[in-house]
């Protein structure tokens, strides 16, 4: 999943081959092209640049009168609040789907479950469910507990990607040597320690896999915060973007710069993933098994 | 109302989970200090109603501080409810569905009183307002909002309705008299075709169109139009019917079809842009658009207390005027009016403090400053004439103030919103196609609401 | 996939099989137990729930609130006859068709493809840019395509008109902005695909004289297909999910041209209250994807006859 993108492909492209005419065309056409589909890429995030910085922001992308203020304000009381809440509904989702996958994805891969094919047919499905039909439901059992606040919220969040997170976990382990786990067990090591020692190191990527999957769902959750979330103190990111857009004055500066501010921890989580994890850690190998 | 301990579960789960835990929720103090004494809890729009999340504040904490002075023994425990207009109510739909989270007080939607007394969650206030001085001042059909069944449940705390604006530098420019008295809908079409004839970059007229601000859309477009027309009924009582299909709807759907088809109106991306409704304000105060459907809010934007945007000249360039009757038929004002209102729950466990609790937010001084912060205008007819509401946004809130009484009130079922929403269709494909005909458009919506509702709930007026 | 992990895979498990066949493994139901538990009480029940609520007449307020019923084939009966519903079953099969297919076999294999052979600084570039795209929470992406498609945004800019491009293509913009959120999952999934590619295979190929454009097509689709189609599937579960991005750029609209069926099962409990027939329009989506986890499961499972590994999702 997080993998550099110089590990994308495997350093085989170098600069213009030698005096070679048609693979000097073809080395343009390859990276022109790219190029191209970069820029397309970049293009939509034009804006958010602009109107961060910009005194007069509206809809429509202009050079802007620069001003810091947006971004001043959006990094402090409230804003600065809602942010540390997303951080913690995002850290107890991934620690939930996280603990529970990798038992359950242990549990799946190495141990005999009965219809454990039939199972992971029901986990997988349960992907593609929007959240929104469960949302009621949901909340009346919060409601009945008092539960309706950041923590349990985050659980919920968790659950929501846990099916992922099992089934990328299951793959990942799948690809883990069994006779490490055979030479653990005969030097009397419980089942436990099997897991945390030798199984958890070895498909480790396919765990920072999952768990990433979970924060980054948790991070951009939008209706769950939105209707379990209602101590107005612990609002999540989302929330305070969905306020000021349907606030009475729209302050598109403000929206444009905030929504920098929130989006920035997944990609710093990018740049600092991609890099330990450069050459192993792919989603591509996960899914595949 | 046990306070759910973050802190306690948190501490189950990884040292990652709890690092942050501490640095995130503060919780809630209120419910935990107010162990022995009784907590009454309020619920409110936090962006939506007030002008800026700051009045909000300033309000809503002035009412704690007053109520907690005038009763020790009591907590207010704030509860406010971000997002939108459908965000509030949808939240406190789900609130109200447990007597465990009900909050005791709510500020409710006009609209959507009938759905609330229905469902049981709402206390009838009859027995407390027969005492109220107050209450007497509140023009009938206001009074009428939050009865349901022959009781009241809800009492007013500010209401919107609808004026024309125009911009008197433009209407000079283009040779246009100035003060400015459209009498019928014909009055307000010849003059944006003299707009556009003579200001060709100009937009003649805004008015909403389309579905993306929802039923505010009608309330601040189409409605006002509607209750100006010859044929004005929504919901007819006798037969129980949708109308679909009436002179009146034809009338409103025709000024669209003008308006829209002769390249009068603002640009698509504006007029269906999600914060559509508020986008006319900056557009009057940059000049770019000469006659505005608007609401009674816009004078106190442009003050320099709110600033949405800021217009020091507003007084000075945009007139403002009540929206004629179709024809001119008496009184020649149409508006529609919706607001918010105050609810007590059918299951607070001390109605007694819950109805001081609106006695106190209904004083004067209160919806005053609600009516200046919010952009309402008082129900109370004696509170519209004090100097403190009206100079506050002259003379916006006076013209604003006098079509109150006239406005009409959208049909309180949950069916209303099906209805709506088939208008916003029907408006929404004049606005964009300018080709479609009035009979397509009346087709759009009722195909939409016969669709929504079944064939058998809707019927054609003559 | 890889064959020496399927053998050893498929022997181990096997034997593992062969003692614990017909009695119940107590330690690995207990480690399956928190996530079961986790997964029945917060997800299955309330999907379960849904199902039931989808047959009442629950409305969000109003009197059947607190006091709903079963009414039978009721909501079905109005469902078949709704003819939003099969417009909005049409515009989901759009959306899904266009983002997944499109998004997946165009320009995420594009871009993988293309990063085999690019320069590392440009590569490096366009990776992170891609990347960050996906990783975007959705409501920052819903509204940078807003910005950018919008009268006086980027893309009108571009054309050289003001003209509204997202209110004058609104299925096509909503669809590039998935597929723009999309397509860096599909690009990191694809070139480690990609990767497992044998170089003696297209070695082979280029001996034989063949083009690249022949070796792309011949050699390396057909070992790609399965990637592919996993991909493809995946994406279809993932955007199925992704309420968050229509929602806020177009709501549904303009008139009803994006009210795919999350948006019109979110439309019709929350907006107008009926809850009862938003949860059905919501079990439609649930039986989507359930199709759809069906064949990801049919595709991505070895053909080779004789050979029936336990992992079959591998």
């Amino acid at each position: 999943m997080i993998q550099s993108a110089s590990a994308v492909a495997d350093g085989n492209a170098g600069g213009p081959p030698i005096a070679d005419v048609k693979k000097t065309r073809e080395w343009f056409v390859t990276n022109g092209l790219l190029a191209i589909i970069g820029l397309a890429f970049l293009a939509p995030m034009l804006w958010l640049a602009l109107a961060a910085v910009d005194a007069n922001a509206g809809w429509a992308l202009q050079l802007p009168h620069f001003t810091l203020a947006n971004l001043i304000a959006v990094t402090r009381g409230d804003y600065l609040q809602a942010l540390l809440n997303t951080l913690e509904i995002s850290l107890v989702a991934t620690g939930v789907s996280t603990i529970a996958g990798v038992f359950g994805g242990y549990a799946l891969s190495r141990r005999n479950i009965p219809l454990s094919d039939e199972l992971m047919v029901g986990v997988l499905f349960l992907t593609g469910i929007p959240v929104a039909i469960m949302i009621v439901p949901v909340f009346e059992v919060f409601a009945k507990y008092d539960l309706l606040s950041l923590v349990p919220t985050g659980v919920f969040l968790g659950v929501t990607s846990l099916p992922f997170a099992l089934w990328l976990i299951k793959t990942a382990i799948d690809a883990v040597p069994k006779e490490l786990e055979e030479a653990a067990t005969i030097e009397r090591a419980n089942i436990l320690q099997v897991i945390l020692h030798v199984t958890v190191p070895v498909a480790l990527p396919g765990i920072f896999a999952a768990a990433i999957y979970s924060f980054i769902n948790a991070w951009g959750a939008f209706l769950p915060p939105l209707v379990l979330i209602s101590d107005p103190s612990q609002a999540t990111g989302p929330l305070k973007i969905y306020g000021l857009i349907g606030s009475a004055a729209v302050r598109y500066g403000d929206i444009a710069a905030f929504s920098i501010v929130y989006s920035l921890p997944v990609v710093v989580l990018y740049i600092l993933m991609s890099r330990p994890f450069s050459g192993g850690f792919s989603m591509g190998g996960a899914v595949k098994g | 109302m046990v306070q759910y301990k973050p802190r306690h579960l948190a501490s189950s789960f990884t040292a990652l989970a709890m690092g942050v835990g501490l640095l995130g929720s503060s919780g809630i103090s209120g419910r935990a200090l107010a162990a022995d004494k009784t907590v009454i809890s309020v619920a409110y729009g936090e962006t939506y109603v007030f002008d800026t999340e700051d009045l909000t504040k300033k309000w809503w904490n002035g009412v704690k501080a007053e109520f907690e002075a005038k009763f020790p023994d009591a907590t207010l425990q704030l509860v406010p409810i971000g997002g939108g207009y459908d965000d509030i109510t949808n939240k406190l739909s789900l609130l109200y569905r447990s007597s465990r989270t009900a909050p005791d007080v709510a500020q409710i939607a006009t609209p959507v009183i009938g759905q609330f007394s229905s469902s049981g969650y709402l206390l009838p206030l009859d027995s407390y307002l027969a005492d109220e001085a107050w209450w007497k001042q509140f023009p009938k059909v206001i009074q009428g909002e939050g009865v349901f069944q022959g009781k009241t449940y809800a009492v007013n705390t500010g209401e919107n309705d609808s004026q024309l604006y125009y911009n008197m530098d433009l209407f000079k420019k283009a040779g246009l008299p100035v003060p400015w008295t459209p009498h019928n809908w014909n009055d307000i079409l010849n003059a944006a075709r003299t707009i556009k004839a003579k200001l060709p970059h100009i937009i003649p007229v805004w008015l909403n169109a389309g579905s993306s601000s929802g039923d505010n859309g009608i309330l601040q477009g189409a409605g006002n139009l509607l209750a100006g027309s010859t044929v004005p009924t929504i919901y007819d009582k006798k037969t129980q019917k949708w109308v679909v299909d009436s002179p009146g709807l034809r009338e409103v759907l025709d000024f669209y079809h003008s308006v829209y088809s002769e390249g009068m109106g603002a640009n698509l991306s504006d007029l269906f842009s999600p914060s559509a409704v508020t986008i006319p304000l900056t557009l009057i105060a940059q000049g770019k658009v000469a006659i505005t459907f608007g609401s009674n809010y816009y004078g106190g934007n442009w003050t320099k207390l709110i600033c949405s945007p800021c217009w020091a000249d507003a007084t000075k360039v945009a007139g403002v005027v009540p929206i004629p009757t179709v024809d001119g038929h008496s009184p020649d004002i149409a508006t529609t009016v919706g607001g918010w209102d105050f609810a007590v729950s059918a299951s607070t466990k001390s109605p007694h403090y819950a109805w001081e609790l609106v006695k106190l937010m209904e004083s004067d001084i209160n919806q005053i400053n609600a009516a200046n912060w919010a952009g309402f205008v008082p129900a109370n007819q004696l509170i519209v004439k004090e100097p403190a509401f009206v100079d506050f946004a002259p003379p916006y809130n006076a013209v604003s103030a006098q079509v109150l009484p006239y406005g009409v009130i959208s049909p309180a079922s949950g069916d209303y919103l099906v209805w709506s929403h088939g208008l916003q269709e029907a408006t929404g494909a004049l606005a964009q196609h300018p080709n479609t005909t009035v009979d397509a458009a009346i087709g759009v919506m009722s195909d939409y609401v016969s669709n929504q509702l079944d064939s058998s709930a809707v019927e054609t007026l003559k | 996939m890889r064959p020496e992990n399927g053998e050893r895979r498929g022997w181990w498990k096997s034997s593992a099989a062969a003692d614990g066949e017909q009695q119940l493994d107590a330690v690995g139901i207990l480690l399956l137990l928190p996530a079961t538990l986790l997964l029945v009480v917060m997800f299955i029940g309330p999907v379960g729930f849904a199902f039931y609520l989808g047959v009442t007449n629950i409305a969000l307020v109003g009197p059947t609130a607190q006091h709903f019923h079963f009414t039978g084939l009721k909501n079905l009966h109005r469902l078949v006859n709704d003819r939003l519903f099969w417009e909005s079953l049409k515009l989901t099969a759009i959306f899904l068709g266009a983002s997944a297919v499109v998004g997946v076999t165009i320009i995420g294999m594009a871009l993988a493809v293309l990063m085999q052979h690019a320069v590392t600084w440009l590569r490096t570039v366009v990776g992170a840019i891609v990347v960050v795209a996906w990783m975007l929470p959705p409501i920052t992406a819903a509204l940078l395509w807003y910005a950018f498609s919008t009268t006086g945004g980027t893309l009108s800019l571009l054309s050289g008109s003001d003209s509204d491009i997202l209110n004058d293509f609104p299925m096509t913009i909503v669809c590039l902005a998935n597929i723009w959120s999309t397509a860096g999952f599909s690009m990191l999934v694809l070139s480690s695909g990609l990767r497992t590619v044998p170089a003696e295979v297209l070695e082979a190929g280029k001996m034989e004289g063949a083009s690249r454009w022949q070796i792309f097509r011949s050699l390396t689709l057909p070992i790609m297909r399965p990637t592919i189609v996993t991909n493809v599937l995946l994406v279809t579960l993932l955007s199925l999910a992704n309420f968050s991005l229509i929602y806020i750029m177009t709501a549904g609209g303009p008139g009803n041209a994006t009210n795919i069926l999350p948006i019109y099962s979110y439309q019709q409990a929350f907006q107008f209250n009926k809850l009862a027939y938003g949860a059905l329009l919501g079990d439609v989506v649930v039986i989507i994807a359930t199709v759809f986890a069906y064949l990801y499961v049919r595709v991505s499972r070895p053909s080779r006859a004789g050979y029936r590994p336990q992992g079959k999702l591998a």
